[in-house]
């Protein structure tokens, strides 16, 4: 049984490394190939780490893809960190992409990221912080090699709902 | 204090030095946050109050180096992934 859906995660890995949207339904619906399968993580060992498991998947889009990017002044709009996931409130964001406050992004607007076709992307799930009531992470994450590629396109971010962030 | 702890307070150690030496080049600020962060990890550390990993919790470290370093072989990316994966490994 597990061995079956193995053989299933992999070959939903590989019709879904087409497109995000089936990369994502790859990792939520296999949790057995995350305690089965080594990390294959192609991104060094110090980055690979951010994600859950340092488990991610190199994936080169075929087409003009859009994403996400939380943020919360001009410093923080700029990044390598991006999702395909959108929340509603900065709080959801912050919890679900573990965005720890001591680094000072509070996730009050949403930057569309605009990544070109042939562009190469590493996803896999956002890793918990510590402590993880407050970061437990689980969101899509995104990483990009280089975020000054100029044929990478940032609108100009929109307002998100600001839910005050506790963490207690 | 246990070994396990002293190694990981070298690692802290190390990673605020190379912050404190990248700090005279550039972005002296956001620096200062970096070590900031690096301190209170030590204090958490030195005060066995750091929560233990099992495996999957991160301290955050690569993932705020990560995001913004200029290069990702960067020595203050380095430092703090070699804080994290002690961190996994022996917390």
């Amino acid at each position: 049984m597990k061995i079956q859906s193995v053989l299933v995660s992999f070959g939903l890995g590989l019709l879904g490394s087409f497109s995000i949207g089936s990369v994502s339904q790859d990792f939520r619906v296999s949790p057995a190939i995350a305690q089965t399968a080594p990390s294959s993580c192609p991104l060094p060992a110090d980055i690979a780490i951010t994600f859950l498991n340092s488990e991610c998947k190199e994936v080169k889009l075929e087409k003009t893809q859009d994403f996400y990017r939380y943020f919360g002044n001009s410093v923080s709009k700029y990044g390598r960190y991006l999702t395909s996931d959108q929340y509603t409130t900065n709080s959801e964001a912050i919890k679900k992409l573990a965005l720890n406050q001591d680094w000072g992004n509070p996730a009050s607007k949403k930057v569309t990221v605009t990544l070109p076709a042939g562009m190469t992307v590493y996803q896999g799930i956002a890793a918990p912080q510590n402590p993880a009531t407050c970061y437990p992470g689980g969101g899509q994450q995104i990483f990009i090699k280089d975020s000054r590629d100029a044929t990478i396109k940032w609108s100009d971010g929109e307002d998100v709902t600001i839910q005050p962030f506790c963490c207690k | 204090m246990e070994s396990k702890n002293q190694e990981l307070i070298k690692l802290i150690e190390n990673a605020i030095a190379v912050s404190n030496q990248i700090k005279l080049e550039k972005n002296a600020d956001y620096l200062n946050n970096v070590i900031n962060i690096l301190q209170n990890l030590k204090t958490q550390v030195v005060e066995n109050q750091l929560t233990p990993s099992e495996g999957v919790l991160t301290l955050g470290l690569s993932r705020g180096v990560a995001d913004w370093v200029d290069s990702l072989d960067s020595p203050l990316l380095k430092a703090m992934g070699n804080i994290e994966k002690y961190y996994q490994q022996n917390f």
